[in-house]
């Protein structure tokens, strides 16, 4: 509703030709590609059909990078989106995001190639010739852009607004806590000490390589089913592997927990000598450490370990598995990623939890987590500019993940270093994080109980009730009933498909149906029902449904 | 009320400003001959009654075909039978909600919308003794408000500026009392809406009947 009440006036026709590009771009960007930059704060002024149209390749903290025909910048502008185009003539180039240590030591940039900056720290670059990662100081953290492929972005709360209550409160599980208890410091230390004597891992190398054949390894012997993932990265067409073990859900093996860190390293002498004992031996011996532990738990769903690589040329591994995993449909409830997580100069460390708008309510339940099982300090940092790990490719294709990140203000002075070395590494640290992420990948998979069947037959419609300066969307459910043994129903809603449903009724439901109405018209709602039978036992979310996902085949 | 407009036969939209703007310019020259009867008023006030119809459909489908409004406007000779105004008029309507697209529950919500403006403009009145007829147009200042009368805070409220045209004829019954029919189309647009109009625009055609007391 909020763009109605901003839009400028006299700005009908602007907003038409505006609507009419978009359709005609959203698809895949055309031929004489531009890309441009558009304030966030500028989006209100876009109706919410004209705003999902854009075809962004990059969600920022401020602003989104988007590409689209040559005419839809100046279209856009005058419709009160100022658009800001950054390359006139994109197609066929390159990109990569570049994040640099000091908002000053961008200006290395320039003598490289293209650089625009985009917020503080972050950079639009595209090289004059090489791959960035071989020409950019290692210090410098570089994602790469696809122009092919437009990201899911949140129109919705903006970045860095709290969100509280987005999940609800853990219950402790005596085998969470007894899970918690079996990670040993010992056997992380002994991991980053073996991930550290490849003396490099730096992605093309064949130690690099021989460090994931490593891991693999190290998956199977924990009985778990481990796989290679092959994929080519960087400008040179090189190849690597991300390591994927998994562990099968017993009850609803489609819905999939990811942990993961990325294996690969840098520093100043790449090829011979980077150790990489915090970045990130450390994350990759915690999804180790994690999977030992948990090879034989009973859990709901399907729990993913995965070691990237490439994550310093530019994250490719983790968004070669995040596109394929969007198109193969996989059901990824969240992603747990740990990058760096066992440097503090602090007697009291804390842990950095980023996420995006959508996924706040993955840190909420990680931070719950941790608080309860580890115990550990965390704090919730939403920035959709921590582009700068694996976290953000599943980000861009819709999905909840989280970065856990050792705390920025004591930042490791040997972070890409050769002298990134075990014992520069707060072990205690480091066990605390792989602590906190276990309980809360696992109770995100849900500990294996016995529970009723998940509802059938969902159906959803709704419709908008509207006076002349305010609408609101009015929301029907019905369903299947249930077997006897059912008690009763909850109904959870969310607005990102495929994950952060929040329950929404306050008293279990007898009866299988559920309205709700004074929603946003301009949003789009998706709900999940779960059956509770007598003894208090929650069974699975039903199949999802669209909140007008049935408004053409009902009946009136 | 309803004969005046028949007569006129107004149609809203930008053909009703042209045409009200047409008797503005028409009327012009045939003022010079502006009759001694109003020539001798100096000022006068006027209070009128009369029926407002909205040129959006979207008001029309939500508060009815016709809304009551009132009006009433001091006037001051300048020369001839050029006049300077100022008014005030409002309305209060009430409603209901309306779906915009599939309808499955059918939910409604009663509705309230209450606008006032305060209106400058200029009319030019031909004299032909008893009878005068005038066109004006002018600007105006409009605050609307618009409840949700069972759901607190929904809603909308603003202010913005407008414009009106006018045209109509008086009837002097005394020297000092006239009757008045009057026709008026105004546009005031909002820059706001919903997903029934998103750009709304208070405006419309306006008939209206009332009292001129003359100075």
């Amino acid at each position: 509703m909020a763009w109605k009440n901003n839009r400028p006036r006299g700005g009908a026709a602007a907003v038409a030709a505006v609507a009419v590009l978009l359709v005609f771009s959203s698809a895949a960007p055309p031929e004489d590609t531009v890309l441009f930059r558009i304030e966030r704060a500028d989006l209100d002024r876009l109706p919410a059909d004209a705003a999902a149209g854009l075809f962004v390749v990059q969600e920022l903290q401020t602003c989104l990078l988007a590409a689209g025909p040559a005419a839809l910048p100046g279209e856009l502008t005058a419709a009160g989106v100022p658009a800001v185009v950054l390359d006139g003539k994109a197609e066929g180039k390159s990109y990569v995001l570049v994040r640099t240590p000091r908002p000053e030591e961008g200006d290395v940039l320039g003598g490289l190639g293209t650089a625009v900056p985009l917020e503080e720290r972050v950079w639009l670059f595209s090289p004059a010739s090489g791959d960035p990662r071989e020409i950019l100081p290692p210090a410098f953290r570089l994602k790469r852009l696809d122009l092919d492929r437009s990201v899911v972005w949140s129109r919705g709360a903006p970045a860095g607004e709290t969100a509280a209550g987005a999940v609800e409160a853990v219950v402790p599980d005596p085998r969470i806590f007894e899970w918690v208890a079996r990670v040993s410091k010992s056997k992380l230390t002994e991991t980053i000490q073996s991930l550290q004597n490849f003396q490099t891992r730096y992605a093309s190398t064949a130690a690099c390589e021989n460090a994931g054949t490593f891991l693999y390894n190290r998956f199977v012997q924990l009985g778990l089913a481990c796989e290679y993932e092959t994929f080519t990265f960087s400008w040179a067409q090189r190849q690597s592997r991300n390591i994927i073990a998994t562990l099968p859900g017993k009850a609803v093996p489609n819905r999939v927990v990811i942990v993961c860190a990325h294996y690969d390293s840098i520093s100043d002498e790449p090829e011979t000598l980077a150790p990489g004992a915090d970045d990130n031996a450390s994350g990759t011996a915690a999804v180790l450490e994690i999977a030992r532990v948990l090879a034989a738990a009973p859990l709901d769903y399907t729990v993913k370990f995965i070691c990237f690589s490439a994550e310093e040329w530019g994250l490719y591994g983790s968004s070669f598995y995040a596109q394929r995993a969007k198109s193969r449909g996989e059901r990824i409830v969240g992603v747990i990623n740990m990058d760096m997580i066992s440097y503090t100069d602090s007697d009291d460390p804390l842990l950095e939890v980023y996420v995006n708008p959508a996924s706040r309510w993955l840190a909420d339940q990680y931070l719950e987590a941790a608080e309860t099982y580890a115990p550990l300090a965390a704090s919730k940092i939403t920035d959709s500019s921590a582009t700068w790990s694996d976290h953000s490719p599943f980000w861009d294709q819709g999905f909840a993940a989280l970065c856990a990140i050792e705390e920025s203000a004591g930042r490791n002075p040997y972070y890409h270093e050769t002298t990134d070395t075990l014992d520069k590494l707060n072990m205690n640290y480091c066990t605390s994080v792989t602590r906190a992420s276990l309980a809360s990948a696992a109770d995100l998979a849900r500990p294996h109980v016995v529970r009723p069947a998940p509802p059938t037959g969902l159906q959803a419609r709704s419709e908008i009730i509207s006076s002349l300066f305010a609408a609101v969307k009015s929301v029907s459910l019905a369903w299947d009933a249930g077997p006897a043994s059912v008690a009763g129903y909850n109904v959870y809603r969310t607005t990102t498909s495929g994950g952060g449903h929040v329950k929404i009724n306050s008293r279990l439901l007898s009866e299988p149906r559920f309205s709700e109405t004074m929603l946003d018209p301009a949003t789009t709602y998706f709900y999940e029902v779960t059956a509770v039978d007598g003894q208090g036992l929650e069974s699975d979310g039903s199949d999802e449904v669209r909140d007008d996902q049935n408004n053409d085949t009902l009946p009136n | 009320m309803i004969r005046t407009m028949t007569r006129f036969r107004i149609k809203p939209g930008p053909g009703a400003a042209l045409l009200i703007g047409g008797l503005i310019l028409g009327a012009g020259p045939a003022g010079l001959q502006a009759s001694e009867a109003s020539g001798r008023a100096r000022a006068a006030v006027s209070i009128e009654a009369g029926m407002f119809w909205a040129e959006q459909a979207a008001f029309r489908r939500l508060y009815g075909n016709g809304t009551p409004a009132v009006s009433a406007q001091i006037r001051v000779r300048l020369f001839d039978g050029l006049w300077a105004a100022a008014g005030w008029r409002t309305f209060k309507a009430g409603g209901t909600t309306s779906i915009a697209g599939p309808a499955f529950n059918e939910e409604e919500y009663a509705l309230e919308l209450e606008m006032t403006s305060i209106r400058l403009g200029l009319r030019y009145a031909f004299d032909l003794g008893r009878i005068a007829v005038f066109a004006g147009a002018g600007g105006s200042a409009d605050r609307y408000e618009e409840r949700w009368v069972d759901v607190p805070g929904l809603g909308g409220s603003g202010k913005k500026a407008g414009w009106y045209a006018e045209a109509g004829g008086e009837y002097a019954v005394f020297r000092f009392l006239a009757l008045s029919l009057r026709a008026e189309y105004s546009s005031i647009p909002t820059g706001k809406g919903s997903s029934l109009e998103p750009d709304v625009d208070l405006g419309g055609l306006e008939a209206a009947a009332g009292l001129v007391f003359r100075f």
